[in-house]
C-alpha cells in the first residue's frame, strides 16, 4: 500500500453469490488467496475480505462483480431475484460461474444454465474465442484451467461487445483453496503444481477485465501484444 | 351579333325511317284494300288521307321540338405582361434592350392586327401583375430587381377571365419555380415570348456553388464549383476562394464553350473549428456586362473532428471501467487510455514475455502527442513517478492554450497526487492547501451530495430529472481547498456547520476548461442507480455534456446568438437574439456583453446589445451592402473573458436576377407544364406575329357564343288542326263513296 494512501479504501471486491440449496461455499478458503495474489501482482487495490452476497441484498448494486460457484443442482430463483439479476448485469455487473463439480450436464452446471437462460433467455453462453481480451487482460494466458482441466476453453455471455458472463467448467476457485496449515486442500489434475500457477493467471485476468473491459483491445497496444503473442 | 338560325328536331333516325317504311307499306295494302271497292283514284286519296293521318299522330306522340339556335361573335380580353426586371435592361450586343424590343413589337401592326381580334388589357411583371395602360407600356423602365413569375401569375386570376395570358420576359428570375407553385396558378392557357435568344453576352458565371456536406477542422475539404460563360471559351482565369478580401486559395481554369459546364474543385483546409464566411469569385472580364454572378457566397461550418480524448488512470477501477463504457459508447469520441496496470513494488512469477503489459510511453504522450489531443483525463492518477515536473508542465501548457482537463477523484488525485506541489495545482478550480489534512485526504464514505443553484440550472445534470433532480448518493470524496474565485461549484458535499467540500466544480485556465471532480464513485450514477430502477442515464449524460463543455461545444456556450434570418434581401436588417448566462448557466448581472459586426469587406463596428430579458440582448444593424456580414459576441466578467460567439447571415441582391443573362428557358418551360399554352421567342416581328396569332387560335378557338331555344313541335296548333282537317276529309270522302 503507498504511503499517501493510508486512508483509501480497497475498491475491488470480491462478491460472492450465496443461493439458497446447493453449496454455494465450495471453497472457503480460496477466496483470501486469490485477492492476496491480485494484490500481490496488480495495481488493483482490492478489498480485503470477500463479500457473500444474495441477489435479494440492497447491497447487490454496490458490487459489480459477482463470482458464483458449486457442485449441485441448487433451487431455482425466484422470478424477482431473477429480474433483479438481468437488471445486474445489463446495467454492467460481471458475472464469473465456476463448476466446482466439473460436471458438464449435471449438477450445479445444468443449475446454472437453467437460471442463466431465464435471466438472459436473448442470449446464451458460447465459446470464448482464444483472442478474447480475457486471455491478455495482464497475463498472456495460452491455457484454460482449474483445479481440473474439463473443457480446454471458456465459455461467455456477451452483451453489447462486453462478456457480462464468464463460466469455467474447471473449478478455478479450488486451485486456490488452503486448509487451516497452509497445504493446498485440491491437487491440480493433470498440470500439478504449473496448472495451479496458470488457474491463478486466468483468474487475475478475468478480474482485470472485469475491470478494464476491452482496454487490451485498443490499438496502441496491438504492435506491442502481436510482437509477445 | 346573330349571324344564324337553324330548326332542327329531336327524332330518331332510326325510329323515323321505321316509321316511313311502315306508313309506306301500310299505304300500298290500304291502297290495294279499297281498289278492288271503289276506284282507282278515290282508293288512292283514301289511302293517301288516312296514311297522313297516321303520320300526323305519330308526330304528335314523339314529341319533336322546334330548336332556334342563335350565334354571336364576342371579343374576348387578352392579358399582355411585360417583364420589367433588371435584366430586361440588357441588350446582349444588340442594338436595342430586351424591353425596347418587346416595346417594338407590341407596337408593330402586326400585333395591332391580333389585339384587334381580343380586349387587350397590358400589365407589368416582376413579383406581381401591375396593370397598366396601353400608352404606359413605352414608359417602362427595367428596374425592379427581382422576379417571381409562378408568384406573379397566380395574380392572373384578376384579368377578368382572359382568353389567354400572353408574357414577354427573359426568364431571369430570383424565385425557384416550385411544383406547388405552378399547381396554384390560375387555368388560363399562357402564352411566353421568351427575350433574348441570339443575344452575343460576354459573361462568366459561377452557376453553383456546392459545400462540404461537412468540413472538419484541419482536414482538406473539397467545394465544387460549376462554372459557365457565354463569348469567353478558351479565356483562362483565376479562380479564387476568398475570407474577405484574404484569398485563400486561386487556381485557374479554362473557361468553357457557350452552353458548356465546367466543374473545377477548390481545396482548402479549415484551420480550426468555427464559422467562415468564404466567397468563390472569378474576376470581372473585359467587356462583362453582368458582374453578379461572378461570385458566390460559401458559408462554411467546421467542427472537429472525432473528439480526442487521453484517459489516463492510476489502476483499474470501477471509475474507469464505467468511464471507459461512457466514453466508448460515445461514437463522436476517440479514446486512447492508459491505466497503470502493475508498479514497481507488485510482483508478479511470470518473465515479462508473459505479460500482456507495455511501457507507458509517456515521454512520446506529453512531450510530443498531447496537442493532438482535445482533453485529458486524469483519473485517479499520481504523476508520480511517472511524469516528471517537465511533462506536468506540457500539461498546463495544454490547458492554458485550449485544451480541456479532467481531474477525477480517488486516493490518487488531489493532495494523495501531490499535486499540490506541481504546476497542475493552478490549472484546477479548487484549490490545494500545501499540507493534506491529518484525517488523510481521502474521506472513504458514504455521503448525499447536493446540487449548488448553479448545478440546479447546469445541463450536465439533466439526466437527474427521474430522481427528482437531486444526485444519487456517493461514496467517499477528496478534501481540497475550497473552489477558487471565479470557478463554479455544481455539487458540493455539506460537511456540518455551514461547511461543504466542493464536489464538482468547473473553471477556466488560460483558454482551456477544467472539471474537477473530487470523487471516485461517481459511477454509481450507472450502476447503483440502475438497481434503483432508474437506469444509468444521469451518468452517462454528465460524461456526455462534460465532454462537450469541456471541448467548448456551441451546444454548450453560455453565449449564443441567433440571428432571426440568415439570408437577407434587399432591405432587410441584421436582427439576432444573443443569449448569454454566466459560467453557472444563470444569467447573471456582472456579466458584460460585447458585439461587432464585420463586413464583407473585413470593416468591424460595435453593436449596441439591447437587453430583452434577463441574459437575452437584441442586436439590428443594416447590411450596407452584399456578401457575408459576421455577428460577433463576447461575454465577460470584469474584462475576463469566459465566452466567444459568432454568426454569419448573407446578403444577397437582387437574388439571382443576373444568376444567369441570357434567355432562362427551362424555367419558363417550367412554367408551362401540364398546363395550356406555348413558348415562342420573340425575334423579327413578322415571324413572331404570325406565330402569335397561330398559337392564339389554337388556344382560344372555342367557336362563337351559342344560344338554342326549344320549343316542343307537338303542342303547336297548326299540326292539331291539320290532323282534324285530313280525318275530316277522309270522312266525308268515305261517306261519298260509301264507305263505312
Amino acid at each position: 500500500m503507498r504511503p499517501e494512501q493510508q486512508d483509501a479504501v480497497k475498491r475491488f471486491a470480491f462478491a460472492q453469490l450465496r443461493y439458497p440449496g446447493g453449496d454455494w461455499d465450495t471453497h472457503p478458503s480460496g477466496p483470501a488467496l486469490f485477492i492476496r495474489e491480485i494484490e500481490r501482482m496488480t495495481s488493483i487495490e482490492v478489498e480485503p475480505e470477500r463479500r457473500e452476497i444474495t441477489l435479494t441484498d440492497p447491497e447487490l448494486f454496490s458490487y459489480p462483480f459477482l463470482y458464483v460457484s458449486g457442485r449441485r443442482d441448487f433451487t431455482p430463483f425466484t422470478q424477482a431475484e431473477i429480474e433483479r439479476l438481468r437488471t445486474w448485469i445489463e446495467a454492467g455487473g460481471t458475472l464469473v460461474a465456476d463448476d466446482a463439480a466439473g460436471t458438464p450436464g449435471y449438477g450445479f452446471d445444468a443449475a446454472f444454465r437453467r437460471e442463466l437462460a431465464r435471466a438472459m433467455p436473448m442470449a446464451h453462453l458460447e465459446r470464448l474465442p482464444a483472442d478474447h481480451t480475457i486471455f491478455k487482460a495482464f497475463f498472456l494466458v495460452r491455457t484454460v484451467a482449474g483445479a481440473r482441466v474439463v473443457s480446454p476453453f471458456l465459455e461467455g455471455l456477451t452483451i453489447q461487445g462486453r462478456t457480462a458472463v464468464i463460466y469455467s467448467p474447471n473449478d478455478l476457485l479450488g486451485a486456490f483453496a488452503r486448509d487451516p496449515l497452509g497445504r493446498w486442500v485440491d491437487p491440480c489434475a493433470p498440470g500439478g503444481e504449473r496448472q495451479r500457477r496458470l488457474a491463478f493467471h486466468l483468474g487475475v485476468n478475468i478480474v482485470m477485465y472485469a475491470l478494464c473491459g476491452d482496454y487490451k483491445q485498443d490499438r496502441i497496444h496491438t504492435p506491442f501484444l502481436r510482437q509477445r503473442i | 351579333m346573330t349571324f344564324g338560325d337553324t330548326i332542327g328536331g329531336s327524332f330518331s333516325p332510326l325510329w323515323a325511317g321505321a316509321a316511313v317504311a311502315l306508313l309506306a307499306a301500310f299505304a300500298v295494302w290500304h291502297y290495294l284494300a279499297l281498289r278492288s271497292r271503289v276506284s282507282v283514284t278515290r282508293a288512292l286519296a283514301l289511302a293517301i288521307l288516312r296514311c297522313t293521318a297516321i303520320a300526323l299522330v305519330l308526330v304528335l306522340i314523339a314529341g319533336p321540338r322546334v330548336v332556334r339556335r342563335t350565334f354571336q361573335q364576342v371579343r374576348r380580353p387578352l392579358a399582355v405582361a411585360v417583364d420589367t426586371t433588371r435584366s430586361m435592361g440588357l441588350s446582349g450586343g444588340l442594338e436595342h434592350s430586351r424591353l425596347d424590343r418587346v416595346r417594338g413589337f407590341l407596337g408593330s401592326g402586326a400585333f395591332s392586327r391580333i389585339a384587334a381580334g381580343f380586349v387587350p388589357a397590358y400589365f407589368s411583371i416582376s413579383e406581381s401583375l401591375t396593370p397598366i395602360a396601353r400608352e404606359g407600356i413605352g414608359a417602362l423602365l427595367p428596374q425592379e430587381p427581382r422576379t417571381d413569375l409562378a408568384g406573379a401569375l397566380r395574380g392572373a386570376g384578376g384579368t377578368g377571365e382572359p382568353a389567354a395570358l400572353v408574357l414577354f420576359t427573359d426568364g431571369g428570375h430570383g424565385a425557384s419555380v416550385r411544383a406547388e407553385a405552378l399547381a396554384a396558378l390560375p387555368d388560363v392557357p399562357l402564352v411566353i415570348v421568351g427575350v433574348g435568344a441570339g443575344e452575343r453576352t460576354l459573361d462568366a458565371e459561377i452557376a453553383a456553388v456546392e459545400p462540404p456536406a461537412i468540413a472538419f477542422a484541419g482536414q482538406v475539404v473539397q467545394i465544387q464549383v460549376l462554372l459557365r460563360a457565354s463569348g469567353l471559351a478558351g479565356r483562362s482565369v483565376p479562380l479564387l476562394l476568398k475570407r474577405g478580401e484574404q484569398v485563400l486559395v486561386s487556381r485557374t481554369v479554362v473557361l468553357p464553350a457557350d452552353g458548356q459546364d465546367l466543374r473545377a474543385v477548390l481545396e482548402w483546409t479549415p484551420p480550426a473549428p468555427g464559422s467562415y464566411p468564404l466567397v468563390v469569385q472569378l474576376p470581372v472580364q473585359d467587356g462583362e456586362q453582368i458582374v453578379d454572378n461572378n461570385r458566390a457566397e460559401l458559408p462554411i461550418e467546421a467542427v472537429r473532428d472525432k473528439i480526442r480524448v487521453l484517459l489516463v488512470t492510476g489502476y483499474p477501477s470501477w471509475s474507469y471501467r464505467f468511464l471507459r463504457g461512457a466514453l466508448k459508447g460515445d461514437p463522436s469520441l476517440d479514446v486512447v487510455s492508459f491505466i497503470i496496470l502493475r508498479t514497481a513494488s507488485d510482483a508478479v512469477d511470470v518473465p515479462q514475455q508473459d505479460l500482456s503489459l507495455i511501457p507507458f510511453p509517456t515521454q512520446k504522450i506529453f512531450l510530443e502527442e498531447l496537442p493532438n489531443f482535445d482533453l485529458l483525463v486524469f483519473d485517479n492518477f499520481a504523476s508520480q513517478p511517472y511524469l516528471p515536473s517537465a511533462y506536468l508542465d506540457k500539461v498546463e501548457e495544454f490547458v492554458r492554450r485550449g485544451g480541456g482537463f479532467w481531474m477525477l477523484g480517488g486516493p490518487l488525485s488531489y493532495l494523495g497526487g501531490r499535486y499540490q506541489q506541481s504546476s497542475i495545482a493552478p490549472v484546477l478550480p479548487v484549490e490545494l492547501p500545501q499540507t493534506p489534512p491529518a484525517a488523510g485526504a481521502f474521506r472513504d464514505l458514504p455521503v448525499q451530495p447536493r446540487l449548488t443553484p448553479a448545478g440546479r440550472n447546469h445541463p450536465f445534470f439533466q439526466g437527474l430529472a427521474d430522481n427528482g433532480g437531486e444526485p444519487p448518493p456517493l461514496r467517499g470524496y477528496n478534501v481540497t481547498g475550497p473552489a477558487r474565485p471565479g470557478a463554479v461549484v455544481l455539487a458540493e458535499v455539506p460537511l456540518g456547520g455551514g461547511q461543504s467540500q466542493p464536489l464538482i466544480v468547473l473553471g477556466r485556465y488560460g483558454n482551456g476548461r477544467v472539471l474537477s471532480v473530487l470523487t471516485d464513485s461517481l459511477w454509481d450514477w450507472a450502476f447503483a442507480e440502475a438497481g434503483r430502477g432508474r437506469g444509468s442515464r444521469a451518468y452517462l449524460a454528465f460524461v456526455r455534456q462534460a465532454v462537450r463543455w469541456s471541448i467548448g461545444d456551441p451546444q454548450l456556450q453560455p453565449l449564443r446568438i441567433e440571428p432571426e434570418r440568415v439570408k437577407l434581401s434587399p432591405g432587410d436588417p441584421i436582427r439576432a437574439r444573443i443569449r448569454v448566462l454566466g459560467e453557472d448557466f444563470l444569467p447573471s448581472a456582472r456579466t458584460e456583453l460585447s458585439a461587432t459586426l464585420r463586413g464583407p469587406g473585413g470593416e468591424s463596428r460595435a453593436l449596441v446589445p439591447a437587453l430583452e430579458a434577463p441574459g437575452v440582448y437584441r442586436i439590428e444593424a443594416l447590411a450596407a451592402g452584399e456578401g457575408s456580414w459576421e455577428i460577433a459576441a463576447e461575454a465577460s466578467v470584469r474584462g475576463a473573458i469566459y465566452a466567444r460567439a459568432s454568426a454569419t447571415v448573407s446578403a444577397s441582391w437582387p437574388p439571382e436576377e443576373f444568376r444567369s443573362p441570357g434567355l432562362n428557358r427551362p424555367a419558363l418551360t417550367a412554367l408551362l407544364s401540364g398546363r395550356r399554352g406555348a413558348f415562342l421567342e420573340l425575334g423579327e416581328t413578322g415571324a413572331t406575329a404570325a406565330a402569335l396569332e397561330k398559337t392564339l387560335d389554337e388556344l382560344t378557338a372555342s367557336g362563337p357564343n351559342e344560344r338554342a331555344d326549344a320549343k316542343p313541335l307537338a303542342e303547336m296548333l297548326p299540326v292539331f288542326l291539320a290532323l282534324l282537317t285530313v280525318l275530316a276529309a277522309e270522312w266525308i270522302l268515305r261517306r261519298r263513296t260509301g264507305l263505312d
